[in-house]
């Protein structure tokens, strides 16, 4: 965390003692403790904590009023230098993501929506790549103005589906209801990876399903003997 | 061969229309075509315009009205849930038919009556598009209308769809109601395989055909202007795949209409006979449809309410004038003085003569029922004047005594009503209103429609939209210019120096421009227009239409103020001056707080000593006269300084003066001269003596003017008073010189006559009418009487109701710099307004914040926390008043919870937990546990009286005074430029009571909080920007000319807090200012001091003329060197002779992008 906070990339800094090591943090942001979400980190500065200095400063209890009882007791570590995620070298990402970007306002719906298949297509091909299921499906759609929406839901069972992540993604997207918004970008974060050989999956009477999956992992084959771009949904805003 | 349009659109159909009725005209005219309808969207609003611009070119006026009909059996759409961002489409499906105006008077009448009631059916304000209901139709009396079908309506729809039988059923209904009125609509400009289905179905339906062009704009090719028109009506950007607008729809000339027909009537199958046809039946309805503008639509006449409603019981509005009259005389004790009389029996035979008594009956009771309510009312303008006015209370000063002359205000040669302005109080002027209304009642009374155009920022940002630009960039475009015509879009690159740095064609490219010059002057939208109201006798509603205005919803006619007048009808203004809301509040509260009742017309009532009280004058002649009514000003007070007034009239002479033309036109130095005593008074001739002895020797006033004229001539001053007005007029002046030399010759020396006419001639267009100066003076007196005599209340009404120019955080300092203290805002004392409270050390009046003052708060809120005072702790606060948590937090951060707990974060803590609670379990007793006991809901914490310390850092002085600025708009603890003093000692910046010292020609440096930005017109046509600032020992008054502007005007315009250096200019023992050559924003050099030490400040103060780091504004480096402004050589040249700079006097541009709220005055003319 100290090595994010003030580093270049490929220096070392050396820090001797207890007491370098809590002067070197204490100069730094709030928002460099890392774990720290941004919404967190503006409550902590709106009360006047803006470096991890005052947070270290700050009363135990003060911190829990403020954070709630056990984002409080992390904040009090990680600002006092104690911080205790074990470090895994080269893990997998834990969420993966696709954004499409149009050139335009995208005020019609339909467009929209083939974005988001060509979006959920992609990211089924890349979890169903790395032998990954995905929990939870984010939408974020942007607008010209640069804010943004997103909205996030569970899926019923992790999946790597493309239908199951489309249908999601579009279910995410009418829910918005969106009429005049001036869309300029959607972007779709699967979530809550998770092995595909330790996902369920509930079996159905329908055979259709059965055929899709198939259907699918025979086109997952050409792709990955022809290139990405050999066969997909006819959807797709590429072949459009 | 000739051709009708007969359905035409123009910019008075809210962004449908592209160009404007008089265009569309002149088009017409040219295009020979003797007649054209106009037949706007939803509104009348061009028809007295459309009117005058058809006298001018020849061409007959068809009259006609485009209304959305609602379907007889619903809209069966479905309701789309409420999207999350961005809005929901507009709902334009219901279909449209034109109703044109065939039988004169009734035929209008209808047309009224129809657009009325669209509007009524939409809602206060226009909240859902107007549409007729159906039953509006089907309730008859709409005899005088001929109706044309589009392509729109549900028979054309069907139409469309393929279904011509479908398409005969739906036209049952309208041949019903309306049999041969009725026509069906070919239009030339959509698609040829509709028009010919359209025409195929009226001949076989047996309606008749008509031919028109769904014209929206004058000229070819304005096709873009349309698709931007339509993209800000419905809010979406213009979709490059989507229909766009094809270019057709242009006032077509007579030749192209009639192949039109031709192809149409071969499409649809038939020979040239049809369109024979065709054309020929469009010429016989446009034929049929006569109305007469003046006979039909009152042009030229006057309509004045019944005189029994002005309460004349029963005798001719005349002989009630007249008895009221003698009543005033008595009652203000003039019964015994002859001349009065005279001049009384001169205005009422000229009165009687015009046939006006109705209207100054009808204006005396608007004038009682006000008073009645107890609301400041007094009339102002011209109708000073007049002893009739002042004899029915309408007008406070004595016209006699101060010499007004009636011709000045009501002339028998000048047909035209009369014009009666009445100021109340602005906080209460729609109680004012309402007053009205019950009076004469709602088919009497109608408020006037004051249409917005599109200026340049407004088009831009329209534009932008349109085009898919991006939002912020447009926006930061649009606020860099000032508010100009968006006409001068182009021309204000090239020559504004504040808009330096930004390229124009690197945001839309130079379309954009093109779209952006050609919305100019369109209508934008409607309101309501602040103060005239109509009043009419019972006929109001069969001659305007009447729609609900938005806000209060009062019944408002589309027309606006000068429409109103041509078609004759009486317009009222009641103007809400906040001043006049100011006094009252003062007087109240001296009320309240000391019992004692202060009257402050006292000194202008009949028999007063008058406005003689010593300490107001010496009060006005130290300059310190912020606040009060006019004289507040920069320049007013540099003039009243000079002028030094000792007397009312000093005051009368002072308001006259002050105006470009006789600062121009150099009258105030002889004036200033010759009253201390310096220059003889001189007077042409010893006649005029009487005239120009008060003014010694200068014309000021326009009676002087006229009195002048009548005595040299020997006309009646009717007639002086219409020599006065062609002096202003370029072509007329010719003509008045060589009569007045006439007639003069007759009585006086040619030497004589030469000498008045010269000064006739160089001041008699510059002049004031002093009626108007005396209207303007009585406030302007009692407002400094308060502010010499009860300081703390005076200051607690300008602060409740800002009438002045200055930001509010001036005034304060301003009460603090005279010993008035000002007590800080405390949830345990404050109330809702400004209070005045005895401060308990000094035993001083002094002002208590008030809690309306916080940004975002509700009135409903302020007064539920005024109302349960005391609060014992801060979970009482939120309990019993329950502020909403913005506001909670911004009163905890700005001192006024400090009762419960020192540290104002501990507050803002506990504030979050209360309002978390709050939410968690709403509903009574809400917060926990009910304990039993008298204290109410007891946390389960343990609250006691104050508030435990949870040890978080308390707020340093910069924060605390950043949270003052931020919710309340001005500093409470201490001038905001005190934090930065040690750093300007350090630049060795004079403060502003050092640079009093300094001597004339000496350079200096000079820091301050900008409080006001001028670009005033000045005579020798340059544009000079003044600026004033404010530190913590006083102000600062600044020049900048035009050779400093492209180095300064960028940031004197958009800062705030300004550094600036300059030369020392003493005009006088009192008034210096300091001439600008260059300007630093200081919050920026502060920064860098922090950051950069003083080195680096040093640097960038040695480092040019100043402007931002870096040159030109960022985002454009590399392109090809833009041309540099070049000085603006065009001038523009006033009928007086008299020089303007074309970017002086613009209208105010908008609040600038930091600030969260008004911290600076900038005039008209200035960017920012």
């Amino acid at each position: 965390m100290a090595a994010g906070a003030r580093g270049v990339p490929g220096d070392s800094v050396l820090l001797s003692g207890r007491a370098a090591g809590a002067a070197f943090l204490a100069g730094g942001p709030a928002a460099a403790l890392t774990g720290l979400a941004a919404p967190a980190a503006r409550a902590l500065c709106s009360y006047g904590l803006d470096t991890v200095g005052r947070i270290a400063a700050a009363p135990p209890g003060t911190l829990q009023r403020i954070l709630g009882a056990s984002t409080a007791r992390r904040v009090h570590a990680l600002a006092h230098g104690l911080d205790p995620t074990p470090v895994v070298p080269g893990a997998p990402p834990r969420s993966v993501a696709a954004e499409h970007r149009f050139g335009h306002d995208e005020l019609d719906a339909g467009m929209r929506r083939r974005a988001l298949l060509t979006l959920a297509d992609e990211l089924g091909y890349r979890l169903r790549g790395e032998g990954q299921t995905a929990r939870a499906l984010t939408l974020t759609v942007r607008y010209a103005d640069r804010s943004a929406t997103t909205r996030r839901r569970r899926l019923p069972e992790p999946t790597a589906h493309t239908p199951a992540l489309t249908g999601t993604a579009y279910a995410l997207h009418d829910a918005l209801g969106l009429q005049r918004a001036r869309v300029r970008a959607v972007a779709l974060r699967a979530e809550e990876l998770t092995e595909t050989a330790r996902a369920t999956r509930q079996l159905s009477l329908d055979p259709g399903d059965d055929r899709r999956r198939r259907a699918e992992a025979a086109a997952d084959r050409a792709r990955r003997r022809f290139g990405p771009g050999a066969v997909g949904p006819a959807g797709n805003l590429d072949v459009a | 061969m000739d051709f009708t349009h007969l359905r035409v659109a123009s910019g008075f159909s809210l962004r449908y229309g592209a160009s404007h009725p008089e265009r569309l005209v002149e088009r017409a005219g040219e295009r020979g075509m003797g007649a054209v309808a106009l037949t706007d969207r939803d509104t009348l609003a061009g028809a007295v315009r459309f009117t005058k611009a058809c006298a001018r070119a020849g061409v007959r006026p068809v009259y006609g009205v485009d209304l959305a009909v609602a379907p007889r059996h619903g809209t069966g759409r479905k309701r789309l849930r409420t999207p999350v961002r961005g809005g929901a489409f507009g709902d334009e499906s219901a279909p449209r038919a034109v109703f044109l105006a065939r039988d004169g008077a009734a035929g209008w009448a209808q047309l009224c009556r129809l657009v009325t009631a669209a509007h009524a059916a939409g809602g206060p304000g226009g909240q859902t598009r107007p549409v007729l209901p159906w039953a509006e139709l089907t309730r008859g009396g709409l005899d005088g209308l001929v109706v044309l079908l589009g392509p729109e309506p549900e028979p054309g729809r069907a139409l469309a769809a393929g279904r011509p039988d479908l398409a005969a059923r739906l036209l049952t209904p309208w041949r019903e109601l309306f049999g041969d009125a009725l026509r069906l609509e070919i239009d030339a400009s959509g698609p040829a395989r509709t028009a010919a289905r359209a025409l195929g179905l009226a001949l076989e339906q047996g309606v008749d055909p008509v031919l028109t062009n769904a014209v929206r704009y004058a000229d070819p090719g304005q096709g873009p202007v349309a698709d931007v028109l339509d993209a800000a009506r419905r809010l979406v950007p213009i979709d490059p795949r989507g229909p766009l607008d094809n270019g057709e729809r242009w006032l077509k000339d007579p030749a192209a209409m009639a192949s039109a027909a031709a192809g149409i009537a071969e499409a649809a199958g038939h020979g040239r006979s049809v369109a024979h046809r065709l054309l020929a039946r469009t010429e016989e309805t446009a034929a049929a449809c006569r109305v007469h503008p003046a006979r039909d639509l009152g042009m030229g006449g006057v309509h004045f309410p019944e005189p029994h409603l002005a309460g004349t019981a029963g005798r001719t509005a005349q002989r009630a004038l007249r008895s009221r009259c003698a009543a005033g005389m008595v009652l203000r004790r003039y019964d015994r003085d002859e001349k009065r009389w005279r001049r009384l029996e001169e205005e009422l035979r000229t009165v009687e003569r015009l046939g006006f008594a109705s209207y100054f009956l009808t204006v005396a009771r608007v004038v009682d029922d006000i008073r009645a309510l107890g609301i400041r009312v007094s009339a102002r303008g011209s109708g000073a004047g007049s002893l009739i006015n002042h004899l029915l209370g309408i007008a406070h000063a004595d016209p006699v005594e101060h010499g007004l002359l009636m011709e000045r205000f009501l002339s028998p040669r000048r047909g035209a009503l009369p014009d009666i302005d009445v100021d109340v109080e602005s906080a209460r002027r729609l109680d004012a209103y309402r007053a009205i209304f019950e009076r004469f009642g709602e088919e009497r009374v109608a408020t006037l429609a004051m249409p917005e155009t599109y200026r340049v920022r407004h088009a831009i940002r329209d534009v932008g939209l349109a085009l898919g630009l991006d939002p912020e960039a447009t926006g930061r475009l649009a606020k860099a210019f000032p508010h100009i015509r968006a006409a001068d879009a182009r021309a204000a690159f090239r020559e504004l120096p504040e808009l330096r740095g930004l390229d124009p064609d690197a945001h839309g490219g130079p379309r954009m421009w093109e779209l952006v010059e050609a919305l100019d002057g369109l209508p934008r939208a409607v309101a309501m227009h602040p103060c005239g109201v109509l009043l009419s006798d019972s006929s109001l509603r069969a001659r305007t239409p009447v729609v609900p205005s938005s806000g209060e919803g009062f019944a408002m006619s589309q027309f606006d103020k000068e429409d109103v007048e041509d078609l004759g009808l009486l317009k009222l203004d009641v103007l809400g001056v906040r001043m006049q809301s100011a006094m009252a509040h003062a007087v109240d509260e001296v009320e309240r707080a000391t019992g004692e009742r202060i009257d402050v017309d006292a000194p202008f009532a009949p028999g007063a000593a008058g406005p003689v009280d010593g300490r107001t004058y010496a009060l006005i002649r130290s300059t310190e006269t912020l606040g009060c009514f006019q004289i507040e000003s920069p320049g007013q007070r540099d003039l009243v300084g000079r002028l030094q007034p000792a007397t009312f009239h000093d005051l009368v002479v002072d308001i006259s003066l002050f105006r470009p033309g006789p600062v121009g036109a150099d009258m105030v130095r002889p004036f200033i001269e010759a009253r201390h005593g310096r220059r003889v008074a001189r007077y042409p001739h010893r006649d005029l003596e009487p005239v120009l002895r008060e003014t010694h020797g200068v014309v000021v006033f326009h009676e002087q003017v006229i009195r002048i004229i009548a005595i040299l001539t020997g006309c009646d001053r009717a007639l002086a008073d219409e020599a006065r007005r062609a002096l202003s007029d370029r072509e007329r002046l010719g003509r008045v010189r060589a009569w007045f030399a006439e007639e003069a010759s007759r009585r006086y020396d040619p030497e004589v006559v030469a000498r008045t006419w010269e000064i006739v001639e160089s001041f008699g267009s510059f002049g004031f009418c002093k009626a108007h100066a005396v209207a303007f003076a009585v406030p302007t007196y009692q407002s400094a009487w308060l502010k010499a005599h009860h300081p703390a209340a005076f200051f607690a009404g300008l602060l409740t109701h800002d009438p002045g120019m200055y930001p509010k955080r001036l005034l304060l300092a301003d009460a603090r710099r005279r010993g008035v203290p000002v007590l800080p805002l405390d949830v345990n004392r404050s109330d809702a307004a400004y209070r005045i409270e005895l401060e308990s050390e000094s035993g001083v009046w002094g002002i208590r914040l008030a809690l309306g003052e916080v940004h975002g708060i509700t009135e409903a809120e302020a007064e539920r926390i005024a109302a349960g005072r005391p609060y014992a702790s801060l979970t009482d606060l939120m309990t019993r008043a329950a502020p909403s948590r913005p506001v909670a937090e911004r009163l905890a951060k700005v001192g006024a919870l400090d009762a419960f707990g020192g540290n104002r974060r501990d507050l803002l803590l506990r504030i979050a937990e209360l309002h978390r609670q709050r939410r968690a379990a709403p509903g009574p007793g809400w917060g926990c546990l009910p304990l039993a006991g008298e204290g109410g809901p007891q946390l389960p914490l343990g609250d006691g009286e104050e508030t435990a310390p949870a040890g978080l850092p308390d707020l340093t002085d910069g924060e605390r005074l950043d949270a003052e600025l931020e919710a309340l708009g001005m500093e409470t603890t201490g001038h905001l430029m005190a934090g930065h003093r040690a750093f300007l000692d350090e630049l060795g910046a004079l403060s502003a009571r050092r640079l009093r010292d300094a001597g004339h020609g000496e350079t200096v440096l000079v820091a301050g909080a900008k409080v006001a930005t001028q670009t005033p017109p000045i005579r020798s046509g340059r544009r000079v920007i003044f600026a004033t600032l404010d530190d913590a020992s006083g102000r600062v008054a600044l020049a900048f000319f035009e050779d400093s502007h492209a180095a300064c005007a960028r940031t004197v315009f958009h800062s705030w807090l300004l550094l600036v250096r300059g030369t020392v200019q003493r005009r006088g023992p009192r008034t210096l200012s300091v001439v600008g050559q260059a300007a630093w924003d200081l919050a920026e050099l502060a920064e860098l001091r922090r950051t950069g030490g003083l080195d680096a400040v040093a640097e960038r103060l040695a480092g040019g003329d100043g402007g931002p780091a870096g040159g030109s504004g960022g985002g454009n480096d590399g392109e090809e060197k833009r041309e540099e402004p070049g000085p603006v050589d065009r001038r523009i040249e006033m009928s007086t002779g008299y020089t303007l700079h074309p970017w002086a006097d613009l209208k105010p541009p908008g609040d600038p992008a930091k600030a969260p709220r008004k911290l600076w005055h900038s005039s008209p003319g200035s960017a920012g």
